[in-house]
C-alpha cells in the first residue's frame, strides 16, 4: 500500500483560530500534517514576491507560508471561511484564500471546503467533504471531526480561562494594556510575538482581544457599532468593551492595508474617549527601532496617567 | 418638524434618476456639486487614511451637501466594507459637529425595504405612488445607461468633435424633467434617432476594449480620471456591461447571479470573490472569448475584493494571450501618469493588431 498522503497547514491567517481543530482531525485519520515554520523574513520575502503587490501584510505571509509548504507536502488544506453567523460575514479575503493560491501555485494539490451557514453549508458538511476527497469512511470523518471539535473547544476554554486569571490576579499598580488585533497578527512570531515582547520586557499586563469571552464581546460590540457585520472585527471592539474597566490602555496592531480596521479602528477612535489608543500598523518594511520608540513612549504615557513616576 | 432637505452622494450621472424616489419625502433636494479636486481634498482630509477611494468621495460630496444645508443624508453600499461606510461616515461627521439624519439603504438593499423605509418617513404616501416612483427612477437609470452605451461605442469615431458629449448634455437635461414614464420613453426614442444621426466614420471592426473592475470607480468618471473618453478619444469602442441597470436587475436575485457569476469564472475563481470581484473575472473570460483586443481593470487603491480577482486575471491575460492594464487610484494618482500609461497601451494594441498577433 502505498503511503497516506501528507497534509500541508499554513501557519497563518485562519491557522492561529482553528491549528487544534485541524491537527486533530487529520492525525485521527491516521495522516500526517506538516506546518510551516515561524513566519520569519525569508517567508515574507516569498510572500511579498508571490502576492498582488496592494494585498495586505497578513495575505503576503500567507502566501510566504503556502510556498513554504511546496515539495513537503501532497495536500494544502485551505478552509474557505464565507459567514459563521447569520448576516455576518469574514473579511473578503478569506473568500478567496483557495483562488488565490490556484492562480499564484497551479502546481500544488488543494484540499479544501466551504463554510457558508446562511446557504446551508456548514462546517461539518466541509469535513465531511474533506474526508470523502481524502477516500475516508464518512462514519470515521464524522467522529474524528467530533473530537476535533472538542480538543479545539477545550484548548480555546483553556486559553480563556487562563487569561481571565490573569486579569483578576494583576496587581492594581500595573499597567494593563488590551492588544486587539487578529490573532494571526498578535500570535504571529514575525509580527505581534515581536511586539507583545516589547511589552513584556516592559512589564506590561497584556490581555489579547481574541480571549475575551466570546458570546459575551459579541453581544458588548454592540454599544459600540451597531452596523459591524465582519465577525472577528465584532468580536475584537466586544473585547474592548468587556474589558473596559480592567485595561489602561488599547494597542490596535493592524497589518497595512487592512481593509475592515481602517473603518473600524476610525471608528473606535471617534467612539472611545476616555481609554488612551495606540495604533501601529505593520508593513513589510517595518523597522523595529521606530516601533520600540512609539510603544516605549505609549506605555509612559499610560504610567505617566495612572500617576505613576516612571 | 422642520423641513427635510435631502441629498446624496454622486454616482456619474444617475443623480438624475434618482431624484423621483427623493421627491417622495424631501421638501428639497440637493444635489452636492459635480465631484472636483476639492470634493477629494475635504473627503480625504477627514477619512481614515487607509479607507478606499469611494469612502473619501462620498464623504466630501456629504460634506459639501451638508455646508450647503442639507440635513438628510443618503447612503446606498453593501457587497465589501462599502456596507459599512454608513455608519463609520455618520460618525465622523456628527464628530465635524454636523446636524443630520441619516439614511442607510445598506447590505440586503432591496425595493421592498427602501418602499417601507419612503413610508415610515412619509405616511400619507400610498404604496402605489411609491412603487410608481421607484419604477420610474429605474426607467431612468436604464435611459441613461442606453444612451451612455452608444456614447461609449461611437464617441471615438465622431467626425464632428465634442457632437456626442453635446447631444448626450442635452438630453440629461431635459431627462431631468421628464416627469412621467411617457415623456422618458418618448426621451429616448428621439434621442436614440439624434445620436443615430450623427456623422460617424466607423472601419466595420473597429478595435474594442473592455472595462472591467469595481464598481464605483468604473461607475464614476471622474474617479477614474475618465479613462473611457480618453480611451474612445483614440478611436476604439470601449465595452463596459457594468450600469446600474445591470447592478439592479442583478441585485432582484443576487444568490442565482453569484452562482452563474462563479460558474462562468471556472476554472480561474471557483468561489465567490466579494463584491463585484468574481464578476470581473467573468467578464474578462467574456472579452477574452470575443476577440477583444485588451481590457482595463480598475480599482481603488486596496479593494479587497478586486485584488483577490487579480491573480486570476493574471492567468487569463496569459492563457488567452489578452493584454490587460491594471489602474489601482488613490488620493495621490496623478492623472498625467494615467494618461501615459493608457498612451502606451493604445499604441501597444495598434502594434499587436498591424502585426495580427491575434
Amino acid at each position: 500500500m502505498s503511503q497516506p498522503p501528507i497534509i500541508g497547514l499554513p501557519r497563518a491567517l485562519l491557522y492561529y483560530k482553528y491549528s487544534t481543530l485541524w491537527k486533530s482531525f487529520f492525525k485521527s485519520l491516521g495522516f500526517k500534517t506538516v506546518v510551516s515554520p515561524l513566519s520569519n523574513r525569508q517567508i515574507l520575502e516569498d510572500g511579498v514576491r508571490a502576492a498582488i503587490d496592494e494585498n495586505c501584510l497578513a495575505l503576503k505571509l500567507y502566501l510566504g507560508h503556502v510556498q513554504a509548504l511546496i515539495g513537503k507536502v501532497d495536500y494544502v488544506f485551505i478552509p474557505r471561511i464565507f459567514c459563521l453567523y447569520p448576516q455576518e460575514t469574514l473579511c473578503t479575503k478569506f473568500y478567496a484564500l483557495g483562488d488565490i493560491v490556484r492562480n499564484t501555485f497551479p502546481e500544488l494539490k488543494l484540499l479544501e471546503y466551504n463554510h457558508d451557514v446562511e446557504q446551508g453549508e456548514h462546517e461539518w458538511k466541509g469535513y465531511l467533504k474533506v474526508g470523502r476527497e481524502l477516500g475516508i469512511n464518512p462514519l470515521k470523518t464524522i467522529h474524528a471531526y467530533w473530537k476535533a471539535k472538542q480538543e479545539q473547544a477545550e484548548e480555546e476554554a483553556k486559553q480563556r480561562q487562563k487569561q481571565a486569571k490573569q486579569v483578576a490576579e494583576v496587581p492594581p499598580e500595573a499597567t494593563r494594556i488590551l492588544v486587539t488585533a487578529h490573532p494571526y497578527i498578535s500570535y504571529d512570531a514575525f509580527l505581534g510575538k515581536s511586539i507583545c515582547k516589547i511589552l513584556e520586557e516592559m512589564d506590561v499586563e497584556i490581555h489579547y482581544s481574541d480571549l475575551a469571552p466570546h458570546q459575551q464581546a459579541r453581544e458588548l460590540s454592540r454599544q459600540l457599532s451597531s452596523d459591524l457585520y465582519w465577525t472577528y472585527n465584532k468580536e475584537q471592539i466586544g473585547a474592548i468593551e468587556y474589558y473596559r474597566q480592567d485595561i489602561d490602555g488599547i494597542l490596535f496592531l493592524v497589518a497595512f492595508p487592512c481593509g475592515p480596521d481602517a473603518l473600524v479602528i476610525n471608528l473606535c477612535q471617534n467612539q472611545i474617549k476616555d481609554i488612551p489608543i495606540c495604533v501601529l500598523t505593520l508593513d513589510e518594511l517595518q523597522g523595529d527601532a521606530g516601533l520600540r520608540t512609539r510603544i516605549e513612549s505609549f506605555v509612559d504615557i499610560l504610567r505617566f496617567k495612572k500617576g505613576r513616576t516612571i | 418638524m422642520s423641513k427635510r432637505i435631502v441629498s446624496i452622494g454622486h454616482l456619474g450621472n444617475y443623480y438624475v434618476a434618482v431624484k423621483p424616489i427623493l421627491k417622495l419625502f424631501a421638501d428639497e433636494i440637493i444635489i452636492p456639486p459635480r465631484i472636483s479636486r476639492y470634493t477629494l481634498e475635504i473627503g480625504n482630509k477627514y477619512s481614515p487614511e487607509s479607507a478606499c477611494i469611494p469612502f473619501k468621495y462620498t464623504l466630501g460630496n456629504f460634506i459639501e451637501a451638508l455646508d450647503k444645508g442639507a440635513n438628510l443624508l443618503i447612503q446606498l453600499g453593501g457587497g465589501c466594507r462599502m456596507g459599512y461606510y454608513g455608519e463609520v461616515q455618520r460618525h465622523i461627521l456628527k464628530n465635524l459637529g454636523y446636524e443630520f439624519e441619516f439614511m442607510k439603504l445598506t447590505n440586503n438593499t432591496n425595493i421592498i425595504r427602501i418602499a417601507q423605509d419612503i413610508k415610515q418617513l412619509v405616511p400619507s404616501l400610498s404604496y402605489w405612488t411609491i412603487a410608481k416612483q421607484i419604477y420610474l427612477a429605474f426607467r431612468k437609470a436604464a435611459a441613461i445607461d442606453v444612451i451612455e452605451e452608444i456614447m461609449r461605442l461611437n464617441m471615438g469615431f465622431e467626425m464632428q468633435q465634442g457632437s456626442h458629449e453635446r447631444l448626450f448634455k442635452a438630453y440629461l437635461s431635459k431627462l431631468d424633467h421628464a416627469e412621467t414614464l411617457r415623456d422618458v420613453n418618448e426621451l429616448l426614442a428621439v434621442f436614440q434617432k439624434r445620436f443615430a444621426s450623427l456623422p460617424l466614420n466607423k472601419p466595420e471592426n473597429p478595435i474594442r476594449i473592455g472595462v472591467v473592475g469595481e464598481i464605483y470607480v468604473v461607475m464614476e468618471p471622474f474617479s477614474n480620471f475618465f479613462i473611457e473618453k480618453e480611451m474612445a478619444n483614440y478611436g476604439v469602442e470601449v465595452h463596459r456591461h457594468l450600469s446600474a441597470t445591470e447592478f439592479i436587475v442583478n441585485n432582484l436575485n443576487i444568490q442565482k447571479r453569484i452562482k452563474d457569476a462563479v460558474e462562468a469564472s471556472k476554472p480561474y475563481s471557483q468561489h465567490y470573490l466579494g463584491g463585484h470581484g468574481t464578476g470581473s473575472v467573468e467578464l474578462a473570460i467574456k472579452f477574452a472569448r470575443e476577440g477583444f483586443a485588451g481590457l482595463i481593470h480598475v480599482k481603488p487603491f486596496g479593494c479587497m475584493p478586486e485584488i483577490n480577482a487579480m491573480p486570476a486575471l493574471h492567468n487569463i491575460s496569459r492563457d488567452f494571450n489578452f493584454p490587460i492594464l491594471y489602474f489601482s487610484f488613490d488620493t495621490l494618482t496623478s492623472e498625467t501618469g494615467i494618461k501615459t500609461r493608457l498612451e502606451a497601451f493604445h499604441d501597444m494594441l495598434m502594434m499587436r493588431e498591424d502585426a495580427h498577433v491575434r
